[in-house]
């Protein structure tokens, strides 16, 4: 008890230190906490695609919204799938700007919303306006938006008429009628995706293998739930990115508060000596540190992690290519983050101070 | 009953090893003292003055010899019996150092209580009756940065005698002060002696304590000389 209330007098008194140890820990802990949120964030996001959709996307595009597909391209489809082909509807898939917010619009003919994109209706209301949209639950998480809301996308205010679920590839996105935004955009783009429902009962990989064969190079085909599973693929690959990238800040984590405790504590070998001098055992200074070290740590990883959850509520969603994921902050990222700052403060002290008073009570009095 | 003699030592040596070169500060001292004694240890730098302090105040330990202090055989002590033996026999003053910069003068006071076992504030409360005593009441909340170095060097003597121990040890306490400071400190010492009866062994050079001092020593090329 008289050794905590020592420890917090040492620490008060020497504030200057203190803040130093606890700015140094801050910037390491909210670093690792927000590395490992980004990557549950990547983690989260489902992927299920029922329907056996066939997709045209223009070909060795990156990333599908940057491409565009002819006209043409929907007379190709019925040509080449004649019977097989139940509908051939295209879709302008495009990243937008909405209130400051980078989201993936698509647009599809109204028609095809439910029966072919598979979208169910959460809230709201189906649109009967022309200027109203439906955002996706993966829209919702990650901004504020709701039904009612109003966004201003292309110099014209739309309004949020219903919230709805969507699959797969189509998590998070914003959906507008194929008409509207043919006009909204001028024609300028044309579109990027054309989705081929099969017609019941003919051979969905016998009309792919036709329709890849007569694509030219004009475009690429897809079943859609492959589509899915390569987007999945890619999370994984992203995945195992931000999984490096939290070994490492756990590993800065577990550097620097090492590193801090130590030194902390060879900064002040002639203290030791005074206390050593006084006939203070080498367990009850021991005990001081560790007790220092500790609470430091603990102030530092509550701070970081205030820090972290600031900078991610700052910036609700993170909007990668056509991804939008919400960063959460995993329960056992907290617990580990913890452990491993006050653990490692504790190591480096034990270690610093096996190391310092292992030295003749003598020497940690004389200067140098 | 109290032991005849406060420091006991014979034939003590100690050797340092600087590289490849061993230097030996001590190369056999005899020493007894007994209690109420003010010693003076004089002598020319690098005579081992200091080696021998640290020897006595259990901060170090002999390569031969023997040495009991306040009865404790410091020839054979463990580490842990060192440490108590610090706590409960002797009281150091430094020549620099002396004090823990972010604690107040009381609470540098008080750690001698601490160490003890005592708790925070019983310890605070003797360590401020040891201060007004030495004349140092309006600094008791003053951090050593606060304080002239003569009067840090005075909250270091009050923390030294504060748990009353059997020896009192200042090694060149005022090597760091002006001469007006050091007579005060000096007087400081001879009166802990006088009125309290300290066993005290100090190593100066300073002719006003030396007037007061039961013995002279000179240590010069680790023996005493004269
Ligand atoms: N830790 C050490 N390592 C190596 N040599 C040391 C050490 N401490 C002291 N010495 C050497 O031992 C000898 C005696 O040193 P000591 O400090 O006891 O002398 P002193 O009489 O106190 O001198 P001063 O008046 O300068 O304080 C000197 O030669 C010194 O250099
Ligand atoms: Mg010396």
């Amino acid at each position: 008890m008289t050794l905590l209330r020592f420890a917090i007098r040492d620490m008060s008194a020497d504030w200057r230190r203190s803040l130093t140890h606890i700015a140094a820990i801050v910037p390491i802990v909210a670093a690792y906490l927000i590395l490992n949120a980004v990557a549950g964030g990547l983690r989260d996001e489902a992927v299920a695609v029922e329907a056996q959709n066939i997709v045209l996307l223009s070909p060795n595009a990156l990333d599908p919204a940057a491409g565009r597909l002819a006209p043409e391209v929907l007379d190709l489809v019925w040509e080449v799938g004649g019977s097989d082909v139940a509908s051939a509807t295209p879709m302008i898939f495009r990243p937008i700007r909405m209130d400051d917010r980078v989201v993936q619009l698509r647009a599809a003919p109204r028609s095809t919303w439910d029966s072919i994109h598979d979208l169910t209706l959460l809230s709201g209301s189906w649109p009967d306006n022309r200027d109203e949209i439906v955002i996706t639950e993966g829209i919702a998480i990650a901004t504020d938006w709701n039904v009612g809301t109003q966004a201003e996308i292309f110099g014209t205010t739309f309004t949020v008429s219903a919230l709805v679920r969507a699959p797969g590839t189509k998590f998070a996105s914003v959906w507008m009628d194929f008409e509207r935004a043919d006009t909204l955009f001028e024609g300028q783009s044309g579109f990027q995706i054309v989705t081929v429902e099969p017609a019941e009962g003919a051979d969905h990989f016998d009309l792919l293998s036709r329709l890849d064969l007569a694509s030219g190079g004009v475009f690429s085909v897809y079943f859609e739930s492959d589509l899915a599973e390569q987007q999945s693929a890619r999370k994984g690959a992203a995945e195992n990115l931000a999984f490096v990238a939290t070994v490492v800040g756990v590993a800065a984590l577990a550097f620097g508060g090492f590193n801090l405790a130590a030194i902390a504590l060879t900064e002040r070998h002639r203290d030791l000596g005074i206390a050593r001098s006084v006939g203070f055992s080498r367990g009850s200074i021991g005990a001081v540190a560790l007790l220092r070290a500790a609470v430091l740590a603990a102030i530092g990883f509550v701070i970081g992690s205030l820090s972290a959850l600031l900078a991610l509520s700052a910036t609700s969603a993170t909007t990668v290519r056509s991804f939008v994921f919400q960063a959460d902050i995993q329960p056992r990222a907290w617990i580990l983050g913890a452990a491993i700052t006050i653990g490692v403060s504790a190591i480096g002290t034990l270690v610093a101070f096996r190391t310092t008073t292992r030295r003749p009570v003598r020497s940690l009095l004389e200067t140098g | 009953m109290a032991p005849a003699h406060v420091v006991h030592a014979r034939g003590l040596t100690r050797a340092y090893r600087r590289g490849a070169r061993e230097v030996e500060a001590l190369r056999g001292v005899d020493l007894d003292i007994s209690p109420g004694e003010l010693v003076v240890i004089m002598g020319p730098s690098g005579g081992g003055k200091s080696s021998l302090l640290n020897l006595l105040g259990g901060l170090d330990r002999p390569d031969g010899g023997t040495l009991t202090v306040a009865g404790v055989n410091l020839t054979t002590s463990s580490q842990g019996e060192l440490d108590a033996f610090r706590r409960q026999h002797v009281g150091f003053v430094f020549q620099f150092f002396n004090l823990i910069g972010t604690l107040d003068a009381a609470e540098n006071v008080a750690l001698a209580h601490v160490a003890r076992g005592e708790g925070w504030s019983s310890a605070r409360a003797q360590a401020r009756e040891t201060l007004e005593e030495l004349g140092l009441k309006d600094r008791v909340d003053h951090r050593p940065a606060e304080m002239s170095g003569g009067e840090q060097q005075r909250v270091a003597i009050a923390r030294a005698v504060a748990a009353r121990p059997d020896l009192l040890l200042a090694d060149e306490p005022t090597g760091d002060v002006d001469a007006a400071t050091t007579g005060a400190i000096m007087e400081l010492l001879a009166t802990l002696n006088r009125d309290r009866g300290m066993t005290i062994v100090a190593v100066t050079h300073d002719p006003t304590l030396a007037q007061y001092a039961s013995r002279l020593l000179t240590l010069s090329d680790g023996r005493f000389v004269g």
